[in-house]
């Protein structure tokens, strides 16, 4: 049923069951993807909050506006009734904003997108399309500090990043070079820890080929092959999300991690593998916080 | 209207050979696509550079150099100078970067566009050969301005309006990429796409058409189920700044159902900026591009 992103896969496999809230659920296909993580016995029954009752839908609760139905999936959370809020079909400026309201979102938030890598079959991220818009160096490292270890989670190894701007020789005309060699520095000095190596600043070329980097005279052993990218802000990398998602079909999913709750946003158009896969992740994160 | 790369091959193919200044072309990936270039009859190379380092490269491939003009100049910036003045004054009809950094290019054309009194603001367009869309997209600026001005993005937006007739796009739809993500936490201020500095006053001028108010997901979804229609992908994709413009540009490196050719064009003519970490064959495919363009400002200066 589902052989994309195999790593997320294996760290769900001993999970015990958790619950989820659906927020505003209208979406038919989210309502199949959740049966199917029913049946894998990764969640229980999930809560659903929204305008009407669907079919499959056994614990049903009514909310008339989308703010409302946001609301009333923070406060199962709050009351621990449900592990996991899911976006179901509210704005998601919306949806986050009552979730900002409540002080979710601090500077460890993080969008964590999962691409899968078709040809090399195998899963890699990015960072981050969503929260910190124009990103300071001491955003990044929160951002860091939290994806590391979740990561580390993941793939049970080292980790290798890649931090990227348009040049990959520091400029300072270009903060982007600047925030990604300092990264690359602190890595090697262990500043996140001993299991996280940033290369950097690498132009997206160089990031993506060895060959390319060679050409350029950049040393880079990862290149082609690397965990995670760091992108310089929310633009470049909202759209390097949506032109691999789109254009180069790439099956892109992701969780915004947050220190105290972890959520999933509606990334539609998802198929259910992909929505399965994400729900999973969902999971795993809120697993590992949990620990 | 031109729909791909390969249709811009037939023309540079039916073209005279183009005498193209070569900037530095240090390399030995660089001078194969020139040698090829010339063999197949596109371009008549004149290699500016060093001219120990350029023998060098070409010996690598051996490439016979006897009867190729060579230029010997040392400081990269006066490679870059002489290419460009070559170019304004009519003795080359385009100018191709070789193995060195972009900004000896950048500088050059830019001193140039100055004593020409033009409006200096250069930009570089990248066009996208996707496989599944029947038109190619241009994707701008991804080479030189870090973060746009208004008044810069308007000249960043002409400069692609006066490559695109070349192309046969006499009225190219325009889209200001803008992400649905941005305006996140400012949910009383939202960023939509006619509200963007540069075509929020505009109405259809005739030159180009803007798209309505979408990001780039709604434009591509068809209505009522999610198949992504590449049809529908704009003709021209203005980038909100330089770390977006480098980034998309080169995600060919990944998706291999694109083909891409980069170029700063200038009313003196093209100067192709094939990037660093390209290979010959994509050398190549710039170079040919570069003569298409020519072909039809010549076509277009007879009529």
């Amino acid at each position: 049923m589902i052989n994309l992103y195999p790593e997320i896969r294996r760290r769900a496999e001993r999970l015990k069951p958790q619950r989820c809230v659906v927020s505003y659920a209208t979406d038919e296909a989210l309502l199949k993807a959740l049966t199917i993580v029913k049946k894998k016995g990764l969640i229980t029954e999930p809560i659903f909050i929204g305008p009407r009752k669907l079919p499959d839908m056994h614990d049903f609760r009514q909310s008339t506006s989308m703010y409302a139905s946001a609301q009333m999936a923070h406060e199962c959370c709050i009351r621990q009734e449900a592990d996991l809020i899911i976006q179901g079909h509210e704005k998601r400026q919306q949806f986050i904003a009552s979730h900002l309201e409540g002080g979710f979102l601090d500077q460890k938030s993080v969008y964590l997108a999962a691409f899968y890598d078709c040809n090399r079959k195998q899963t890699f991220f990015a960072i981050d399309p969503l929260v910190a818009v124009a990103p300071t160096l001491e955003n990044r490292i929160k951002q860091l500090e939290t994806v590391t270890p979740f990561l580390k989670h993941i793939f049970r190894r080292k980790i290798y990043a890649a931090a990227l701007a348009p040049i990959e020789t520091v400029n300072p005309k270009l903060p982007a070079t600047v925030t990604a060699a300092i990264l690359a520095q602190m890595s090697v000095r262990h500043q996140f820890g001993k299991f996280l190596q940033v290369t950097g600043p690498l132009d997206i070329d160089c990031a993506l080929s060895k060959v390319a980097a060679q050409r350029k005279g950049v040393e880079s052993k990862k290149s082609g092959n690397f965990d995670l990218y760091i992108l310089p802000d929310t633009n470049s990398s909202y759209f390097f999300s949506t032109f691999l998602k789109y254009i180069g079909k790439v099956p892109t999913i992701g969780v915004l991690l947050a220190a105290d709750r972890h959520l999933l946003l509606n990334s539609a158009p998802l198929t259910v593998s992909e929505r399965v896969a994400e729900i999973t992740l969902g999971l795993v994160a809120y697993n590992f916080s949990r620990k | 209207m031109i729909s791909s790369l390969s249709e811009m091959e037939a023309l540079a193919k039916a073209a005279e050979p183009v005498i193209t200044a070569i900037i530095a072309p240090e390399d030995h990936e660089f001078m194969l696509a020139v040698k090829d270039a010339r063999q197949r009859g596109f371009i008549e190379p004149v290699l500016i550079g060093r001219r120990t380092v350029i023998e060098k490269a070409a010996g690598k491939i051996n490439y016979d150099l006897d009867t190729t003009r060579i230029i010997e100049v040392a400081n990269r910036q006066e490679i870059a100078n002489t290419a460009m003045n070559m170019l304004s004054s009519g003795e080359v009809e385009m100018v191709s970067k070789g193995q060195i950094p972009t900004s000896y290019v950048y500088r050059a054309i830019i001193a140039q566009m100055k004593t020409r009194q033009e409006e200096a603001v250069i930009s570089v367009q990248t066009f996208w050969d996707i496989k599944g869309c029947d038109h190619l997209v241009l994707f701008t600026d991804t080479g030189t301005n870090i973060a746009p001005s208004e008044s810069e993005k308007r000249a960043i937006l002409n400069n692609a309006l006066q490559i695109m007739p070349l192309l046969g796009y006499t009225c190219p739809e325009v889209m200001e990429l803008v992400s649905d993500s941005a305006n996140l936490k400012d949910k009383h201020k939202r960023f939509k796409l006619e509200k963007t500095p540069i075509i929020k006053d505009s109405t259809n001028s005739g030159t180009y058409k803007r798209l309505e108010a979408q990001v780039l997901k709604k434009v591509l979804l068809e209505d009522h189920d999610n198949f992504v229609n590449l049809n529908k992908l704009p003709h021209i994709m203005l980038m909100p700044d330089l770390n977006t413009g480098n980034m998309i540009a080169k995600l060919d490196f990944f998706i291999k159902d694109i083909v891409r050719v980069s170029c700063c064009y200038t009313s003196m003519g093209p100067v192709i900026v094939p990037s660093r970490s390209d290979l010959a064959e994509a050398i190549m495919r710039e170079i040919i591009f570069g003569v298409a363009l020519v072909a039809e400002r010549r076509r277009l200066n007879n009529d």
